[in-house]
């Protein structure tokens, strides 16, 4: 197990390094320099040649990205541009805020949409199953920022119930102190046993947690239906089902732990996509996650910050692929004996 | 199996009541009638008020101040009134410029405003060569003479009271935080002399400045005490922000929802004349726009009406040259283009390029809505008279990057300009005077005439400002007559607040809102 878990870290060391490099080059050659950005409105050309000149610019490619990889394996991706902040801080700030919001929306998706799925196999063509296919096949067809939207000017516009934006009301952003230990304004309020701030994190989580999980909630009861649909068809149920064991029991102790292995793929993929993906939901609702960041720094050409988020998320992406498959091993003891 | 079920039921109905809770109880403290909050699209990057040099200005102008201020909401006039220093003289040579500061300032750090730690904090913007330190060029040496009295000299005779007026580079800040260093100011710490000073900076999410009680200007009852400025990237969040009453003001403005909420009682939209002006530069060096009388075809086929009231929809006037008519040395009786196909078709008869030669193309950044149907507007235009013109929109660092170079710049690119201080000089020299090597003439305009021009009308600035005027508007006739730019649209500040905000006075030369200056007429709790 340990053997195959340090070959997998091994394998992981040289795709982020694959990954890099290209991201390296293609940052590198593509046209537009990002001084301009970075120095504001009206540089004078000696202001451009000494910024080319401190970022490194003027060196050779190979030489600029020797130098990179040099600080990187140190965990050091330079300031950014745009920030003027450490990239290793900013990825942090945002990254945090991603996985708070990714986490809940993907933790909401399966709390609903495991009973659903379940439910609408077992009443396989009923009114129940019925309803939960047209339900699941609307939350995938809406366009994320048009429910946003929605969402914001019914609960926010109209009913005044929740907040339209950001992670949390600037007022108790003011007044109520909290250390930042993990970066989520849930743990770190309870943490510092603010219950009012805790609150006010909740209420700014409501809306784009329901948002980013309605997509990710669909495809999971699609996927649970279908598999539970398989699995009841299986020989082992009809006998379990001949021992005369509770329908219940039937459905969620034998039949739904066969659907487990391709549920935990789809989770695990969502999962990698959505730390990256929920851009759409970040900017609806402004919160300061790793897409927008990712966004910002590519469109000014932001090197450093670039190459961190770069490496943040394949490096996520990777962790997770890893721990899916080592779960599989958990879940399926014959995959442990292959 | 029993077991897991109740497990579940509980963390739902657990989580339902958080949910539910938090929704009715948690604390809203955002809003009161002394608390205004500005919806802003970007964090700050550069806290150093020595190297700021972008929209950092909308905060550090409610918490730093220069010695002078410019009042640029009287139009074409020149006024200068007192910040930090009360007076100020010049020699008669030009050269030595005496200000008396202000007693009793104190900065947000309980350090006395004196001769010496102004100074320092010119000295230090000067000498770190960041941002627009380079507004200070002239300056020979800074003398603290007595302990409110500052002395600029300068080594050709330069206007140091218009120069001490920027927005960029020109704020004075405590001499502890000069010791600090940028480091310290990018940490998220401020200390100026201005009405508010920093309380917060979280970033990403907003900053919050809150007023600083020893200000000399003093505090009445109804000022403002607090400003948030509050990051909000997207344009639809913040209309709903500003109608929720949650939001005073807003920086993105979409064109399509001015005139629905100019129709909202509650929200008041503004016109302000400002300092910046949108041109299309074209090159004087690369075929076909090298040939004069082709260049001119241009500047009369370019629709300037239809531009500056359908495309910008209200928020600017057909420019006339270069010099905003909101800035000193505007010339109201420049002869400038007009739109007319015919005369265009004339020039471009008179030019002599054959008709495979009248292909241009055009550069200008894709983001802004304006420039794209402004220049689909003219290759339409163009198309009429037998001109083809090709469209290259693009990230403003990449077509500048391209239009610096002789071999991939284009015939025209875009150009929105605005001067790091109050003076006409700012176009003429930034945009057009002869360089080895272009920065911003990427008209690549050489002409020695128009060089001497400007550069006797920089030398008069300081002691004679009728002469200077007379100069650059000679120059700027040899700006029309060479066909150097299509001049097209001085812009106006639109500003979209909430209707109970009073004193609401943008001035063109700063760009921010003045917080200190804000009343509420009616509170809204």
């Amino acid at each position: 197990m340990i053997r195959t878990i340090l070959q997998r870290l091994a394998l992981m060391g040289l795709i982020l390094i694959g990954v890099m490099t290209v991201t390296f080059v293609l940052s590198r050659v593509l046209p537009g320099s990002p001084v301009e950005m970075m120095l504001g409105a009206k540089p004078t050309p000696e202001q451009i040649a000494q910024a080319e000149e401190e970022l490194g610019l003027n060196k050779p490619l190979l030489t600029q990205y020797g130098l990179f990889l040099g600080d990187a394996v140190r965990g050091d991706f330079g300031e950014s541009l745009i920030t003027g902040q450490p990239v290793t801080d900013d990825v942090f700030l945002r990254a945090t805020a991603t996985l708070e919001l990714v986490t809940l929306a993907l933790l909401l998706a399966l709390f609903v949409g495991l009973p659903l799925g379940v439910q609408a196999a077992v009443k396989k063509e009923t009114a129940v199953d019925h309803a939960v296919r047209m339900g699941s096949v609307a939350a995938v067809a809406v366009p994320v920022f048009f429910l946003g939207l929605l969402l914001q000017m019914f609960f926010a516009g109209k009913l005044g119930l929740l907040p339209l934006q950001g992670r949390i009301d600037s007022g108790v952003l003011l007044d109520y102190a909290f250390p930042r230990v993990t970066g989520s304004y849930l743990i770190d309020t309870l943490l510092a046993g603010e219950i009012g701030a805790f609150a006010s994190a909740v209420r700014h989580l409501i809306l784009p947690v329901l948002t980013l999980s309605l997509a990710s909630m669909a495809t999971i009861v699609r996927v649970t239906r279908s598999m539970m649909i398989e699995a009841m068809q299986q020989d082992y149920i009809a006998t379990v089902r001949a021992y005369g064991v509770p329908q219940k029991h039937i459905h969620y102790r034998y039949a739904l732990k066969a659907t487990l292995i391709p549920l935990l793929t789809v989770v695990g993929l969502t999962y990698g996509f959505m730390l990256g993906g929920s851009i759409i939901v970040e900017f609806v609702f402004d919160w300061p996650g790793v897409g927008g960041y990712m966004v910002q720094a590519l469109l000014n050409n932001d090197f450093p910050a670039v190459m961190g988020v770069t490496f943040f998320i394949a490096f996520a992406y990777l962790l997770i692929n890893l721990l899916i498959d080592l779960l599989y091993q958990a879940l399926d003891p014959r995959l442990r004996k292959s | 199996m029993q077991r897991v079920f109740q497990i579940f039921w509980a963390t739902g109905i657990l989580v339902f009541s958080v949910v539910l809770g938090s929704i009715f109880f948690a604390p809203d403290r955002t809003r009161d009638a002394h608390t205004v909050v500005y919806a802003t699209y970007g964090d700050i990057k550069d806290w150093d008020p020595a190297v700021a040099f972008s929209l950092e200005v909308m905060v550090l102008a409610n918490i730093y101040e220069p010695l002078v201020y410019y009042d640029g909401r009287a139009g074409g006039e020149q006024v200068l009134r007192p910040a930090l220093a009360k007076s100020w003289s010049v020699s008669e040579d030009g050269l030595v410029w005496t200000f008396h500061l202000r007693e009793g300032v104190t900065f947000h750090d309980g350090e006395k405003l004196t001769a010496a730690a102004a100074k320092k904090s010119l000295d230090r913007t000067i000498t770190l060569e960041k941002g627009g330190f380079y507004i200070w060029e002239a300056v020979s040496e800074i003398r603290a003479v007595d302990e409110l009295t500052l002395e600029i000299e300068t080594s050709f005779p330069a206007p140091v009271d218009l120069i001490a007026s920027s927005q960029y580079a020109a704020y004075i800040y405590s001499p502890a935080a000069a010791e600090g260093g940028t480091e310290w100011f990018n940490q998220g710490n401020a200390a100026g002399t201005g009405p508010y000073r920093l309380r917060q900076w979280d970033r990403n999410q907003q900053i919050v400045l809150e007023k600083f009680d020893a200000y000399w200007g003093g505090w009445e009852a109804e000022q403002m005490t607090r400003v948030i400025f509050k990051i909000v990237r997207e344009s639809a969040t913040q209309v709903q922000l500003l109608l929720a009453g949650e939001a005073d003001f807003l920086s993105l403005i979409s064109v399509d929802l001015v005139s629905a909420l100019e129709r909202n009682p509650e929200i008041q939209v503004d016109y302000i004349p400002s300092w910046k002006n949108s041109q299309f530069l074209l090159n004087t060096q690369k075929a076909p726009t090298n040939n004069l009388n082709f260049r001119k075809a241009l500047v009369h086929a370019w629709d300037y009406s239809t531009v500056a009231n359908q495309v910008y929809a209200g928020s600017a006037d057909v420019a006339r040259g270069i010099i905003p008519k909101s800035l000193w040395g505007h010339d109201a009786t420049l002869e400038t283009p007009v739109f007319d196909l015919e005369k265009a078709r004339q020039y471009l008869e008179q030019s002599g390029l054959a008709p495979d030669e009248r292909k241009i193309t055009i550069a200008y950044i894709a983001a802004s809505e304006a420039y794209q149907s402004a220049a689909e507007l003219f290759q339409n235009n163009l198309a009429q008279i037998g001109i083809e013109a090709e469209l290259n929109p693009g990230p403003w660092g990449t077509i500048w990057d391209a239009a610096k170079n002789p071999a991939s710049a284009p015939n025209a690119i875009s150009m929105t300009w605005w001067p790091t201080y109050a003076t006409p000089s700012d176009w003429l020299t930034g945009l057009f005077r002869t360089e080895a090597q272009p920065n911003f003439n990427l008209s690549y305009y050489a002409n020695p005439a128009y060089d001497q021009l400007v550069a006797a009308g920089i030398q008069l600035e300081a002691t004679n400002r009728e002469g200077a005027i007379v100069k650059y508007q000679a120059a700027q006739r040899l700006l029309i007559e060479d066909a150097v730019a299509i001049f097209y649209a001085d812009l106006k500040e639109r500003v979209l607040h909430r209707a109970d905000l009073e004193g609401v006075r943008p001035n063109p030369a700063y760009n921010t809102i003045f917080f200190y200056e804000l009343r509420r007429s009616a509170p809204t709790l």
